[in-house]
């Protein structure tokens, strides 16, 4: 498809979601969704005409659907090219220790709240034969002071799995999965990196395959520093 | 001949089904059952089988349930058997009871058993058991919501093996393939043929079996091993078999 897409991109207020709006923004309308906005998406919308953000808490899955449906009606979207699922959440530790409220809120943040966001998305996606593109991450194999958030992750694959099927042929649905990135979710997350962040790919690198992974037709694909130097990010040719 | 104190367990959806048959496998075997159901009405207490009345998709019944177990003896074995599927088009089915699902199949199972185990409520070789599914391994689009919730229940206990090893416990997790129950028959399309599937009876046995013998992959049955490996060898090709012979074929929403 030529010309400027409607796009919806989850958790684009810092690290990954920011710098995939940062690229797509260019060229296309975007609505950014995240739990409060950020300074530095605050001056990229000055700057971007097309450029929106709404409040959106996904902690509170059931709250969704009607925030955001009220909010594409004022906006006069009625349907979307492509929608990111890209927002999440985790908190390191031992899984003997790890609260019910973490436990809850992963759960809620990284799974419930994107099933939530796809029932909600589904018309508007069905009317371009558009594109739902869920954000996972390769713990989704199993990581051991990282429990939840691997189950999480597991599940929004296997989510993604069966839909990619159902929805065959109306809405194509893809999964992609970044490694360890240079984002502040490991400090949110309460672990202290040393050296090894360096070999991290940055947030600016995962958005670049990101983009080239939505313009392919590739169901699952791993998105790690290693695969940005083998370059992954110079196949494709973007989102046009 | 003085007995030595029974063995306690705790196993989730007890009333029916597969819970059902494992609880009677436990307590046949001298074990003294506890039995998580919403429908406690249904179960039969005995000597050694007790019930608790609970509704596992209500978190806040759920943190009821889990300051009473706190205050009884450690268990030696916790069985997360209690689950609800939902079946038909994904965008069809009311998003309300995603999230019940979601609630009674993943993050209940996740949340009773690290507050038991931070209580200290699990014995030292305790085993702790958690029923994913065969769909793991096969994708089974019809039921997207129902196999997310298996495919996270696996990796958490996949996860939780090591850091649950350090206090004495064996983590499991079971991925049976289809069985004869009420709950299996509400969820397959009209004409499907029930007698290939497993008894419930059968599959508990194999399953005990496998858990005491410390294994942490259990596939109760050669059907279920073949369809795994076929699932893991040749993913696509499953995805494709899973949609013509059950998402094709489904002509109702069940929920």
């Amino acid at each position: 498809m030529a010309g400027p897409r409607n796009i919806l991109i989850t958790g684009g207020t810092s690290g990954i979601g920011l710098a995939l709006v940062d690229r797509l923004s260019k060229r296309h309308r975007v609505l950014v969704t995240g739990r409060k906005i950020s300074p530095a998406l605050e001056a990229m919308i000055v700057q971007r005409p097309d450029l929106d953000f709404l409040a959106l808490d996904q902690s509170q899955p059931e709250k969704i659907t009607k925030t955001l449906t009220s909010y594409l009606e004022k906006k006069k979207w009625d349907q979307i090219h492509n929608a990111v699922l890209n927002a999440g959440t985790g908190f390191v530790g031992d899984p003997v220790h790890e609260t019910s409220d973490k436990i809850a809120q992963t759960i809620a943040v990284n799974l419930m709240a994107n099933i939530e966001l796809s029932h909600c998305l589904f018309p508007y996606l069905q009317k371009t034969k558009g594109k739902l593109t869920f954000v996972g991450s390769t713990a989704r194999k199993g990581a051991k002071n990282f429990s939840s958030y691997a189950a999480s992750k597991a599940g929004l694959h296997g989510f993604a799995r069966a839909l990619k099927e159902e929805w065959r042929n109306k809405v194509a649905v893809q999964i992609l999965h970044p490694g360890p990135t240079k984002t502040d979710m490991h400090e949110k997350a309460g672990l202290k990196l040393g050296m090894i962040r360096h070999l991290f790919a940055s947030p600016e690198a995962v958005a670049h395959m990101i983009e080239n992974s939505m313009g392919r037709n590739r169901f699952s694909t791993k998105m790690t520093s290693f695969q940005y130097w083998g370059g992954n990010h110079l196949l494709g040719r973007g989102l046009r | 001949m003085s007995a030595r104190p029974s063995k306690r367990a705790l196993v989730t959806g007890g009333a029916m089904g597969l819970g059902k048959a494992l609880s009677a496998n436990l307590a046949a075997q001298g074990w003294q059952v506890t039995i998580i159901d919403r429908d406690a009405t249904k179960i039969v207490e005995k000597d050694q089988l007790h019930s608790i009345k609970c509704d596992l998709s209500d978190p806040v019944a759920v943190d009821r349930l889990i300051e009473e177990l706190i205050n009884q003896d450690p268990f030696d074995s916790v069985i997360h058997n209690a689950a609800v599927s939902a079946t038909g088009r994904f965008e069809t089915i009311p998003v309300q009871k995603y999230h019940q699902l979601m609630q009674l199949n993943v993050t209940t199972p996740m949340i009773i058993s690290s507050r038991l185990a931070a209580a200290g409520r699990l014995n030292r070789g305790a085993h702790l058991v958690f029923l994913s599914s065969l769909s793991h391994f096969t994708g089974y689009p019809g039921a997207a919501v129902y196999s997310a919730s298996k495919d996270a229940i696996a990796v958490y206990a996949k996860s939780i093996r090591k850091p649950f090893a350090k206090i004495g416990v064996t983590v499991s997790c079971v991925f049976p393939g289809p069985m004869k129950t009420q709950q299996a028959e509400r969820h397959s399309p009209t004409n499907a043929d029930a007698e290939k599937r497993m008894q419930p009876e059968t599959a508990a046995a194999l399953i005990l079996k496998s858990v005491f013998a410390n294994r942490k992959t259990i596939l109760p049955g050669a059907n279920a091993k073949a369809f795994a490996a076929l699932g893991k060898v040749m993913p696509i090709v499953t995805d494709f078999a899973m949609r013509k012979i059950i998402y094709e074929k489904l002509d109702k929403d069940v929920y």
